[in-house]
């Protein structure tokens, strides 16, 4: 059976689009250079109830040295990419979300641009250099007796993009 | 003058000289005797002329103008010391280079030491609140080991209403909508994320 020249460059186009776009797909990782861990916090000076997930440990007492509250209950969490082209959205809460520009990274850390929103509005924005191991404590809003805090850490990227 | 032989009159003019080497010395330099007739006779007007008991004004100036000039006027012989104890020159450069490393290491410590804690915290480059209601203020918090950004002048969220939490674990863009659906661990969807043309967000909760 002879196959047509024209049928030949087709089939060629188009298993070459496939397998670009499988690679496309698993390369989602590679156009990013870290994952940010952002969490909504409410800072209480009473003690949570059990059914409220409490922060890690050691989370817990870098707060209590920050802030004048001695519990601390996770809220939200969320951890994402940081893309290296566009933006990326970390969304713990409606309350408090951020959005995340990457400017590239720098020795030890990534160098972004933050909006801190609240429902429409920016709160706060700000070009950070942020670091491993090195926490960003945003302070909210009262809530009451308590208050609300966004936080924020770099994380290395996992192998499947998380 | 042999060198042995000035030695020699130095132990006589100190009297440690005996009798049979003080000869022996004068009949080699007999114009030796003289010299010390004339020397005792210059100490002995100098004793009459001056009381013995006269202070020396500036004593201190004074011992110190002695000692300086002695040294200068006395150098080591054979070069200085160094020739005497030819080990103490190579440990006088061993020692300086020593202190030299020393220096350079406590300085590298103490620069590797500043760069360590300046360089491996977050930093604020810049903030800006575009509610005039609202301030921010940065500050590093030692004992938490965190930069903390300080907002205020924000709205309080009334105690009655519900702070609601997402726990997203992965999500799906859609470009061409501009939006993205988050889900949970379970793969079930919670909340979507649309971005309007001007940059504006939109969450919608799926849940509520």
């Amino acid at each position: 059976m002879r196959i047509s020249p024209f049928f030949s460059c087709i089939v060629t186009l188009l298993v070459s689009s496939l397998v670009f776009a499988e690679d496309a797909e698993n390369n989602n990782v590679q156009w990013s250079d870290a994952a940010v861990w952002g969490a909504m916090v409410r800072g209480t000076n009473a003690e949570l109830l059990p059914a409220e997930r409490k922060i890690e440990a050691e989370l817990s007492e870098r707060l209590a040295k920050a802030f004048d509250y001695s519990h601390f209950e996770l809220v939200g969490e969320h951890t994402q990419l940081v893309y290296r082209e566009y933006e990326s959205w970390l969304l713990p809460s409606r309350e408090m979300y951020l959005r995340i520009d990457s400017k590239g990274p720098v020795d030890g850390g990534m160098s972004l641009h933050l909006q801190l929103w609240r429902d429409t509005n920016i709160l706060v924005k700000t070009d950070v250099v942020l670091r491993y191991d090195s926490p960003l404590f945003i302070t909210g809003p009262k809530w009451g007796p308590d208050q609300l805090f966004f936080i924020l850490e770099l994380r290395q990227k996992a192998a499947d993009g998380s | 003058m042999k060198e042995s032989d000035q030695h020699r009159v130095t132990r006589w003019i100190d009297g440690e000289l005996t009798d049979e080497d003080i000869r022996d010395l004068l009949e080699q330099y007999p114009e030796l005797r003289e010299e010390k007739d004339a020397a005792h006779r210059v100490g002995d007007l100098l004793r009459q002329e001056l009381p013995a008991d006269a202070e020396v004004p500036n004593p201190e100036f004074f011992n110190d103008s002695i000692l300086r000039e002695a040294i200068e006027e006395e150098p080591y012989p054979q070069g200085g010391p160094a020739q005497m104890f030819p080990i103490f020159e190579r440990m006088k450069w061993i020692a300086v280079a020593g202190c030299a490393a020393m220096v350079l290491a406590l300085c590298g410590i103490g620069i590797n030491a500043w760069n360590k804690t300046a360089d491996s915290r977050s930093e604020i480059v810049s903030v800006y609140t575009p509610n005039p209601n609202h301030e921010a203020s940065v500050e590093y918090n030692g004992g938490a080991d965190a930069t903390v950004v300080t907002l205020s002048g924000l709205d309080a969220v009334p105690q009655s209403d519900i702070v609601i939490g997402f726990f997203p674990k992965t999500s799906e863009t859609n470009r061409a909508l501009a939006s993205t659906t988050y889900f949970t661990e379970d793969g079930e969807p919670i909340l979507v994320l649309t971005v309007n043309a001007f940059g504006l967000p939109t969450i919608r909760p799926i849940s509520l």
